[in-house]
């Protein structure tokens, strides 16, 4: 992937244009766009979607979350871990 | 007025009874120090994540707390009890009020701040494979 990632929005038209063939849809934050403001470590259905199959937290990179949301997010499933509602790995 | 969520895994081989009295103690402690009981949640027996002392479940409990900021002095103390006692394999405290009204001010006006509610559905109750297998 070239540097500066896919922030189409941010780029000049004719960087745009150049990188057509590679149309990356922007990704929006679940979060900001439902106004959610409050992760709750007990929403475990809510937290297995931001976990990879490794039980690893999905990068915000990849899901788009906001950096607010991601930081929410990752006590949540922090704190889900150490109830044992969610797991550290598999294996 | 702060609010606290305590979160209590116990050992899933104790009786109905003995869990409720062993929730009990932790009410009453609460409730001498200055603790107010505002809600309680039971999510009773759950398949842990990852085994714990070897056990392969827990029953769920969530404490809802509330108390003036003098009276949170009572939350170590109830920590510790909860940490020597041995029928806990987990808890956790967590402080939600700062959280919650940063979050009720963000929220567009109308709109519920926690969007997870405790759902009516008894989670995945061992009724079936009531003992530990493996």
């Amino acid at each position: 992937m070239p540097p500066g990632r896919g922030r189409s929005s941010s780029r000049t038209k004719k960087a745009a244009a150049k990188r057509k063939a590679f149309f990356k849809r922007k990704k929006v934050c679940r979060f900001t766009s439902e106004h959610i403001e409050y992760i709750d470590y007990k929403d475990v259905k809510l937290l297995q979607q931001y976990v990879l199959e490794r039980a690893k937290i999905l990068p915000r990179r990849v899901s788009g979350t906001s950096a607010r949301h991601q930081r929410m997010l990752q006590a949540a499933i922090k704190r889900a871990r150490h109830l044992a509602l969610l797991p550290f790995t598999t294996d | 007025m702060r609010t606290y969520e305590l979160a209590i895994v116990a050992d899933p081989r104790l009786s109905d009874d003995e869990f409720v009295a062993l929730v009990d103690e932790f009410k009453e402690l609460i409730a001498n120090r200055g603790g107010e009981l505002v809600r309680e949640e039971s999510w009773g027996k759950r398949k842990l994540a990852y085994p714990i002392h070897k056990l392969t479940e827990g029953r769920y409990t969530f404490l809802y707390l509330q108390m003036a900021p003098k009276a949170a002095a009572l939350i170590p103390e109830v920590e510790l009890r909860l940490k020597q006692n041995d029928k806990v394999l987990r808890f956790l405290t967590v402080r939600t009020d700062v959280d919650l009204q940063r979050a009720a001010n963000r929220a567009k006006p109308g709109q519920p701040v926690r969007t997870f509610q405790a759902e009516a559905e008894p989670i995945e109750a061992a009724a079936a494979d009531e003992s530990e297998e493996e």
